[in-house]
């Protein structure tokens, strides 16, 4: 059992350092080529483990070399379109000038079931409050809405830009630790920290959460219990 | 960048330990299976059970890093079977211990098949 866990630590770090190598890339949407690799790094790491008669060296071997054929092929396909296409295909445009591109669905193998979910996962209920939408090369469904049933935006209102409002609210304390870098960034200090704290009738170290974004507008969470 | 270079430096070192691995193999089961030749082909005789043991003991020197890049149950399998002649031999079991023998040859000649890379264990 000992050898058993043993492998399966070694194994775990491995991959964590492989998927750490493949980069962001590799934890948001998939690219064909991405889930393969995903899948065959997954069902390789089990055989050590379950089989301790397999030398961990089969397990570690195949892993590694599918990691760095992934990032050097990736590195690769940003220098060569025609490569990146080759590996993972094109966007292709479904919905054009709001009207669907049926020939375009067939080839696709799309349903209007898959269609209609796609929709909704981007919030859309109405096909025809759609302008453009484009299968991406993940298999994900991007959708330029109409004019009409866009939502809503100060630029729309032609309302006065608000630079505070610009940045979002950083996290400058958590669990009782300060990020004295965010503070910064929003334009405050220990002192005045310090002083909210107070304010509050707590002191830092009490404080589970706390945001503050450049106009000053902070949101604290005490630690439960205090 | 610095994941590129990382990959590419990890590619070598893999290429680099297959290559180290399948040069292992190959020495370490090509010196047994001579040894195991000369064994095949020596005459019955109180020799036979000095040099089934040295065999042995080559054999167990040569598994401490065979077992890195070899399936342990196969080389289980073979310690089996090479522990076997010594007692055969002592026994006069002739037939069976050159019977041994061959079986172990063709064991290990399985191995180094396996280990170098061809149409037959590449399709």
């Amino acid at each position: 059992m000992l050898v058993a866990f043993l492998r399966t630590l070694i194994l775990y770090v491995v991959i964590v350092f492989g998927v750490r190598l493949m980069g962001k890339r590799q934890l948001g949407e998939l690219q064909p080529s991405e889930l393969v690799v995903t899948i065959l790094i997954s069902n390789i790491a089990t055989l050590p483990i379950e089989e301790a008669e397999t030398p961990l060296f089969s397990g570690l071997l195949p892993i590694l070399s599918l990691v760095t054929f992934e990032v050097i092929i990736s590195a690769v396909n940003l220098r060569w379109r025609w490569l990146r296409r080759l590996f993972s295909g094109s966007p292709v445009v479904v919905i054009r000038n709001g009207e669907i591109d049926q020939k375009r669905l067939l080839e696709l193998r799309f349903s209007i079931d898959d269609l209609m979910a796609q929709l909704r996962s981007n919030q859309i209920f109405a096909v025809d409050e759609v302008d453009f939408a484009v299968v991406e090369t993940t298999g994900k469904l991007s959708v330029y809405q109409k004019y009409a049933a866009r939502t809503l935006t100060p630029k729309t209102m032609e309302m006065p830009d608000q630079p505070d409002q610009n940045a979002p609210p950083l996290v400058v304390v958590s669990d009782g630790k300060v990020y004295s870098d965010y503070l910064s960034l929003c334009g405050r200090d220990l002192p005045w920290l310090e002083g909210i704290a107070a304010s509050r009738h707590t002191t830092i170290e009490e404080i589970f959460l706390m945001t503050l974004d450049r106009a000053g507008n902070y949101h604290l969470v005490k630690r439960e219990g205090c | 960048m610095k994941r590129l270079v990382t990959a590419i430096v990890l590619l070598a070192v893999i290429v680099a330990i297959s290559c180290f691995s399948l040069h292992v193999v190959e020495r370490d089961l090509g010196e047994i299976s001579r040894f195991a030749l000369e064994l095949r082909e020596e005459t019955p005789s109180s020799e036979l059970e000095t040099k089934s043991k040295e065999l042995l003991r080559l054999w167990n020197e040569k598994e401490q890093l065979l077992v890195i890049f070899l399936r342990h149950d196969i080389l289980d399998e073979l310690t089996a079977r090479i522990a076997e002649l010594p007692s055969l031999a002592r026994n006069g079991d002739y037939g069976l211990f050159y019977s041994g023998v061959d079986s172990i040859l063709a064991r290990l000649e399985d191995l180094l098949d396996a280990a170098q890379p061809s149409y037959r264990n590449l399709l």
